[in-house]
């Protein structure tokens, strides 16, 4: 609530807000406007950070303008009717950056925790799990934060049960619980979305050459410990699937 | 008295009940309603966990629909959905225009959001959706915020808000003075570049019925969008009218391509006149048939536009205390011609309001954003939407509030498989770079496909059946000549949208 509405992040978002649109059509893409406060809702603490401040994805330049959704002075009507590769290079590097700010933040918060506890912040993305066995685990791993040799792939690392409790908190909060996701229609189901998400996270290379080779800038340098990867490459997994961003 | 409103309104009774067609297979779940209308009544924010944790608590003790009620319109009550609402607006007033946005992206000045932004057009908009002010405001309201900057700034920005007031704040009439000699500026030494530039916001209330204003019409951004020249008569904010408050696709009644075009423009000016400005002036006023404005076609909107844009007539950049009497003139939805005259246009503002077919289109317009263009709006639910519209005062909070809780609103989205044209221009741009411009045996040349066929008119069924014969082929006449190297769902998608164009360009006897 804090910085919701600061100057800075005023500058990028007012800016980008003011004059973009999307033709509209049976399923529309939200507008650049709405995407920033999707970013701003969902990753509240990473896409409000000092970084991001002044970078293409909260500024608005003249290579990125048209395929934001730009509107011709003459008629006020899209440029381009709908989102194209541009777009899409936007988005993701924008969601990365917004991701990894976003686990960088959680990460110095938990560094900063008194010793043996675990930082509010982290605990509203990584609440304790019920099953003992688990809370420990992800104690645990929480703990480590900062201290461990950074894996080259943090996966092997945590237990598949975990894996499965990550990829279902973070679905649910940057898309919605399970009632909302099975109610999507005859042909979707929660179950069906975290699969899908937990196949494309294990697949993911988590080295920082891998992200790289994909166009992420991410700052995932800083999130040494294995849960904070994987936490971090989850929420971009969901933040790249259709329903986290559509209506 | 909102909420009695509300409340009458669902007692209409056209709300099916949440719960039992909850399980319908072909519904969305409470929850998925609860996150459909958050994200559409509030700018894509989701429900928050304590949103969810009370639908579960209202669906175990059978309060579904009351608690349901609540909260969309706990949500259309917030300040996204007035966030959302200027949006839209500026949307369908097409104004919003990366002209508004330069100077702030240039300066690098932060720019404040909707219900404080720099611009009279943008705080009216914002005002009566967070008021939740009567819909008909955007043509009859009165009272406007109007931001005052240093002249330093002003100056290089061109006409501003209170220029444009300007003759206005010279009589008796606003509740406060506007200083039109602009607020002085700090000493250079006392401010800080950093900061950024805000405005003094004035707040200008004229009386009701004030009859030199109209609503959102009578801003400076409407006028700049919309611009007048003398030989222009103010049409094109004429059309303008038209196109937002009563849905008139206003189709230049020129057909699109260049031949066409200059026969229809030689019969207001013929090739071999060499005109003056003045010439053209008095070849307007003529009564002569053979012009433009007295042909038949022409005349399919002239008889709407000139009397509409007499109304305009006193003002020319700035808005003028003076008024200009003209007319409503148009045929109505039922085919009847409604001729109305007019005092000014204040009194145009109010006699567009009363008309069904303004209450209409602004229904459909909720329809569109609230509940989708994918689910259809057959004209008996119209006119049962235009009855609550009109229930509710055409308070925009409630009216959205309430459609997202129709059955409509509950369905599942549904794609509809029709090709895109912006799908097939890049590919039509592969044919035009070869048959652009060549002639057929019969001497017409071949259209621009990627350009002429943007807006599809009877005359291009011929080529689309040609093209769709020639792509069918399997001898040396086949299309695309070079078609091994078209990937196969480019040319899928070419032959798909030429058959939907000739489906809907096909003569009603054959639909």
């Amino acid at each position: 609530m804090r910085l919701r509405f600061s100057p800075a992040f005023a500058v990028g978002f007012a800016i980008l807000l003011t004059g973009f649109s999307f033709t509209e059509r049976w399923m529309r893409y939200p507008r650049p406007d709405e995407i920033l406060m999707i970013f701003q809702d969902r990753f509240p603490d990473g896409f409000i950070h000092p970084a991001m401040e002044m970078n293409s994805c909260r500024q608005l330049t003249t290579d990125n303008r048209s395929f934001l959704g730009d509107n011709r002075p003459a008629d006020g009507k899209p440029i381009v009717a709908e989102p194209n590769l541009h777009f899409a290079k936007w988005y993701a590097s924008c969601l990365a950056d917004a991701v990894g700010n976003e686990v960088a933040f959680l990460i110095r918060r938990q560094s900063q925790a008194q010793a043996g506890s675990v930082d509010s912040k982290v605990l509203e993305w990584l609440p304790a799990p019920t099953e003992p066995s688990l809370r420990e685990e992800m104690r645990d791993l929480i703990h480590k934060a900062g201290t461990q040799q950074k894996p080259a792939n943090p996966a092997v690392s945590i237990s598949p049960e975990l894996r499965i409790y990550i990829v279902t908190q973070v679905v649910a909060r940057l898309i919605g619980p399970d009632p909302v996701l099975n109610g999507k229609g005859p042909l979707f189901s929660a179950q069906q979305l975290r699969q899908q998400v937990l196949a494309s996270v294990d697949a993911l290379d988590f080295s920082e050459a891998g992200f790289q080779s994909m166009g992420f800038k991410t700052r995932l340098q800083h999130s040494e410990s294995s849960i904070f990867g994987y936490l971090a490459a989850t929420m971009l997994v969901v933040g790249l699937q259709d329903e986290f961003l559509m209506q | 008295m909102r909420f009695r409103t509300w409340a009458l309104s669902l007692s209409i009774g056209l709300v099916l009940s949440q719960t039992s067609l909850a399980t319908a297979a072909e519904f969305l779940s409470p929850h998925g309603v609860l996150e459909k209308a958050s994200r559409r009544l509030r700018q894509n924010q989701l429900p928050s966990a304590a949103d969810y944790a009370e639908l579960e608590t209202a669906i175990a003790v059978g309060n579904l629909d009351a608690f349901m009620d609540q909260k969309v319109l706990s949500y259309a009550r917030s300040d996204r959905f007035a966030h959302g609402m200027t949006f839209r607006l500026l949307e369908d007033f097409e104004v919003l225009t990366s002209g508004n946005l330069g100077r702030n992206v240039w300066s690098r000045q932060p720019v404040p959001p909707y219900g404080e932004r720099e611009d009279t057009l943008t705080r009216f908009f914002f005002k009566l959706a967070k008021e939740n002010q009567s819909w008909d405001r955007l043509l009859t309201g009165t009272s406007y915020e109007v931001p005052i900057y240093e002249t330093a700034l002003v100056r290089f920005q061109g006409r501003t808000d209170p220029d444009f007031l300007r003759e206005l704040l010279d009589g008796p009439n606003p509740s406060s003075q506007l200083d039109p000699v602009f607020v002085p500026r700090a000493p250079r030494h006392s401010r800080n570049l950093q900061e950024p530039a805000r405005p003094e916001i004035k707040l200008l209330t004229f009386p009701e019925r004030t009859p030199f204003l109209a609503g959102a019409v009578t801003t400076n951004r409407f006028f700049e969008r919309y611009t007048n020249v003398a030989l222009n008569k103010n049409r094109r904010r004429a059309a303008a009218l038209f196109k937002i408050f009563l849905c008139d696709p206003m189709v230049p009644a020129i057909e699109n391509g260049l031949d066409k075009k200059h026969e229809y423009l030689a019969r207001a000016f013929p090739k071999e006149w060499s005109l003056s400005i003045q010439d053209i002036r008095t070849r307007l006023k003529s009564t002569d048939a053979e012009i433009h404005g007295h042909d038949a076609q022409c005349f399919s909107c002239h008889y709407k536009l000139d009397p509409v844009g007499q109304t305009f007539q006193a003002s020319g950049l700035n808005l003028s205390r003076s008024l200009s009497p003209g007319a409503l003139i148009y045929k109505n939805a039922l085919g009847n011609k409604v001729d109305l005259p007019v005092s000014g246009i204040n009194d145009l503002a109010h006699r567009i309001t009363e008309q069904d077919d303004y209450v209409a289109c602004q229904v459909r317009k909720f329809w569109r954003w609230f509940v989708g263009t994918d689910i259809p709006l057959d004209d008996s639910r119209l006119q049962q939407l235009v009855r609550i519209f009109n229930h509710m005062n055409h308070q925009p909070q409630d009216f959205a509030a309430y459609l997202t809780r129709t059955e409509e609103f509950r369905t599942f989205p549904r794609k509809i498989d029709r090709i895109d044209f912006s799908t097939v221009r890049p590919h039509l741009n592969r044919c035009d770079s070869c048959h652009h411009g060549v002639k057929t045996k019969s001497g017409d040349a071949l259209p621009q496909f990627a350009m002429s066929f943007a807006q599809l008119q009877t005359d291009h069924r011929p080529w689309l059946l040609k093209m769709q014969e020639r792509m069918n082929r399997t001898d040396f006449r086949r299309m695309p000549m070079d078609w091994q190297s078209w990937r196969e769902d480019d040319l899928t998608s070419v032959r798909l949208w030429v058959q939907q164009s000739i489906n809907d360009l096909a003569p009603e006897v054959a639909k």
